[in-house]
């Protein structure tokens, strides 16, 4: 059964921003690298408080990286 | 908790493991049947692992870094694979329990098949989780 919303993010445009590579990002949040990787890819979404550290540290708003789509939007 | 600490630890418990299936086989020459080739393949695959691992932390020179390879991510894959583990070790039981039914008791040591369920129960937890962490 697909979901019926999407959530996207701005992850990896805004590591870009701040020149963070993959690996400086998981220790600053605190996790592995393939969890970066996999949020990046929109493979995975994040914990509450996983999106609220990545938007801590990409020094922007919560609803600024993350936003949902209604499937086929 | 640095790689070089925990690596130290999988050596010691590798050495542990070697010794203990040398003294297992010695051992097994004086009775019959058993489950004794578990523990000589148990530590075979976890010396091959450590091996494997040493390789990999000189490679990467992660010797004096925390261990990181933990999170919110792999955690939930770990628990979907055990979740999966577990149904398999209920299959394989309730086969056992079936092929014991047809054949009795006294031809097969039980304690085989509780080796190779435990055996089957490591692997298919190592290789779900690995899979579902690394899937793309």
């Amino acid at each position: 059964m697909k979901d019926k919303y999407l959530i996207y993010n701005r992850v990896k445009e805004l590591r870009n921003k701040n020149n963070l590579t993959q690996e400086q990002l998981s220790e600053l949040v605190d996790v592995t690298r393939l969890t970066i990787i996999s949020i990046e890819k929109q493979k995975y979404e994040p914990s509450l408080g996983l999106a609220l550290r990545l938007a801590v540290v990409l020094e922007t708003s919560l609803d600024d990286l993350f936003w949902m789509k209604e499937d086929g939007e | 908790m640095t790689y070089m600490y925990r690596f130290l630890l999988k050596v010691i418990l590798s050495i542990v493991l070697v010794l203990r299936s040398f003294s297992l086989f010695t051992y097994s020459l004086y009775t019959s049947g058993g489950a004794y080739w578990v523990l000589p393949i148990i530590a075979v695959v976890f010396v091959v692992w450590t091996i494997i691992e040493g390789i990999s932390l000189s490679k990467s020179k992660m010797w004096y870094k925390s261990v990181r390879d933990k999170d919110e991510r792999t955690e939930m894959h770990s628990h979907r694979a055990g979740y999966i583990t577990f149904w398999i070790n209920m299959f394989g039981t309730a086969v056992i329990f079936i092929l014991y039914s047809f054949i009795g008791i006294n031809k097969i040591n039980p304690l085989n098949f509780v080796g190779i369920m435990f055996i089957l129960n490591i692997i298919s937890f190592i290789a779900l989780k690995t899979y579902f962490i690394h899937e793309k």
